[in-house]
């Protein structure tokens, strides 16, 4: 799944533990959100996008295939 | 408290169990390293609560609940070989049987090969494993002549 978390951040003038202590997660992962290497939770998907005030599809795409398709 | 700090309390706890255990194997006193090593982790975890740096979140919990299943896949498996080579070696060298042995066959022979004279054949019952026993034994007492 991809994200524009980082960009979001550079809007807001964030760093990653800012953004991370806002959240109530760690740094770490956080890193590991906007590299693509974990996918968060819906909950934590959902406090990300309104955090950042914009909807949850502005924030991350799903880039998968959907089966049958 | 910051993360290091616990880091380095958790490391002062540590050594002081080991003082701890050997001062208990000094006195030969059993019950102090047991009930110093529960009140360490009971202190080490209460440390870990005061911590103001955020150090779980859902993604460590995932990462600690997958490691927990990986060691114990692993460790179902390593415990499983263990026994069976423990019940294995058991069963080889003589250890008193749970069943009682087959019609016809005598019980195992005891672990010392004493029971076999030097020029005695050895018994067509005797299991593979103890073969090496009791060459063993015998290549040892032409060694000693």
């Amino acid at each position: 799944m991809k994200n524009r978390i980082k960009v979001f951040r550079a809007m807001h003038d964030l760093t990653q533990e800012n953004l991370a202590n806002a959240l109530g997660v760690t740094r770490q992962t956080i890193l590991a959100i906007e590299k693509g290497k974990y996918d968060p939770s819906l909950d934590l998907a959902f406090k990300i996008a309104r955090y950042f005030k914009v909807s949850i599809e502005e924030v991350f795409s799903y880039e998968g295939q959907l089966p049958g398709s | 408290m910051r993360r290091n700090s616990f880091y380095i309390l958790a490391g002062i706890v540590g050594l002081a169990l080991v003082g701890i255990f050997w001062l208990s194997v000094e006195i030969y006193n059993p019950t102090l390293i047991t009930v110093a090593f529960i009140a360490g982790i009971v202190l080490l975890y209460w440390l870990r609560t005061r911590i103001s740096d955020r150090i779980e979140d859902e993604r460590t919990i995932l990462i600690s609940q997958k490691s927990a299943m990986r060691t114990i896949e692993v460790f179902w498996v390593v415990f499983f070989a263990i026994s069976l080579g423990g019940r294995t070696r058991a069963r080889c060298t003589g250890a008193p049987q749970t069943t009682p042995p087959a019609p016809g066959r005598g019980p195992y022979p005891a672990r010392s090969s004493r029971f076999y004279a030097d020029d005695a054949p050895l018994p067509d019952d005797l299991p593979l494993c103890r073969v090496q026993d009791v060459l063993r034994t015998a290549i040892r007492r032409v060694g000693h002549r």
